[in-house]
């Protein structure tokens, strides 16, 4: 049976070795908990209220709306002129306008329509959209005007109903 | 020698890219542009109604053999384009359109009346009505007038007459 060793320089030996590293990591250790313990202040200071810009538009009928008498196929009716008015909060926003037109149930494909950029019958708005050169401000103002035609060929159905003509403005912010 | 690199890493990166832009993670121009949109309704507007041809029943004589006809005529109704006329009986609601006319008037005489239209005409009192018509559309009937046959229907000699 071997001989253990109990004691002795050898042994002896081997435990320093031991010991080094563990010293190291010791001190390694208590020099991490050391920087943990730095000392930390923070403020929190408040700064005035900051929200995003808007892009709104409002409409309204100019003038009185019109009275129109009821509408039989191949037959035009104009609307008044539509102001659209640019209502949003911000100074560098800029937006095109465009527009689509919704009919009652029954009327869909069976009503052409074309809407003006100002008067009926003036400049056209195309389907797209229109802004001048770099856009409308968000404070401009733009006319619009729609025109109806109900097609030679609308059934007969569709007498005496309302087409509950509905105009949907929209403006699109334009970036470029 | 330079260190070579795996292509794995490259095609993981590429992959990680496409994965985020179809999550939508990158706001793309069009994603960012703002929009806003207002429903505005216009004044009211219906679609018309052609209304029922009110209309007169005269029998008249051309002086030929003392055949008669039945001299039908009506106002004009608002937007329409055209009349057409036709011919029934009491007995059922089946009706023949015996002619159509932009005018205000329309005679119906016996030489119009089909041998059909007899068979038609055969139970029942014989009637005559007009729907005034714009494009597709019709109007109701109007009321209808009686009219009383004589001598060989269909033929020339056949002579109608209002009642």
């Amino acid at each position: 049976m071997p001989a253990r060793d109990t004691g002795g320089g050898r042994g002896v030996g081997r435990r320093l070795r031991w010991a080094a590293p563990l010293a190291a990591v010791l001190v390694l250790a208590t020099g991490t908990a050391a920087a943990q313990g730095l000392w930390e202040r923070r403020v929190d200071v408040a700064v005035a209220p900051v929200t995003a810009g808007s892009l709104a538009i409002t409409t309204a009928w100019v003038g009185t709306p019109p009275t129109w008498p009821p509408i039989f196929p191949g037959e035009t009716r104009d609307t008044g002129l539509l102001r659209v008015s640019g209502t949003g909060a911000g100074t560098t926003l800029r937006w095109k306008v465009s527009a689509t037109v919704t009919f009652g149930d029954g009327f869909a494909g069976h009503v052409t329509t074309q809407l003006y950029r100002g008067a009926c019958g003036g400049t056209a708005l195309p389907s797209a959209g229109y802004a001048p050169a770099g856009g409308y401000g968000p404070t401009d103002t733009v006319d619009l005007c729609l025109r109806m035609t109900l097609a030679p060929a609308a059934p007969s159905d569709l007498q005496g109903r309302s087409l509950v003509p509905t105009i949907h403005v929209v403006a699109d912010q334009v970036t470029s | 020698m330079s260190p070579t690199v795996s292509p794995r890493p490259r095609v993981a990166a590429v992959l990680a890219g496409v994965l985020v832009l179809m999550l939508g993670g990158i706001p793309s121009t069009a994603d960012a542009a703002w929009r806003t949109s207002v429903p505005t309704p216009t004044a009211a507007l219906s679609a018309g109604q052609l209304a029922a041809p009110v209309i007169g029943c005269e029998t008249r004589a051309d002086g030929l053999l003392g055949v008669t006809y039945a001299h039908v005529s009506w106002p004009a109704v608002d937007h329409a384009t055209s009349y057409d006329v036709l011919v029934g009986s009491t007995s059922g609601t089946a009706r023949e359109r015996i002619g159509t006319t932009t005018a205000t008037a329309f005679e119906v005489r016996g030489g119009l009346l089909t041998l059909l239209l007899g068979t038609l005409l055969s139970t029942g009192t014989p009637i005559v009505s007009v729907v005034a018509r714009t494009g597709e559309w019709r109007s109701p009937e109007s009321a209808t007038r009686t009219i009383g046959l004589t001598g060989v229907v269909g033929t020339v000699v056949g002579s109608v007459r209002c009642v």
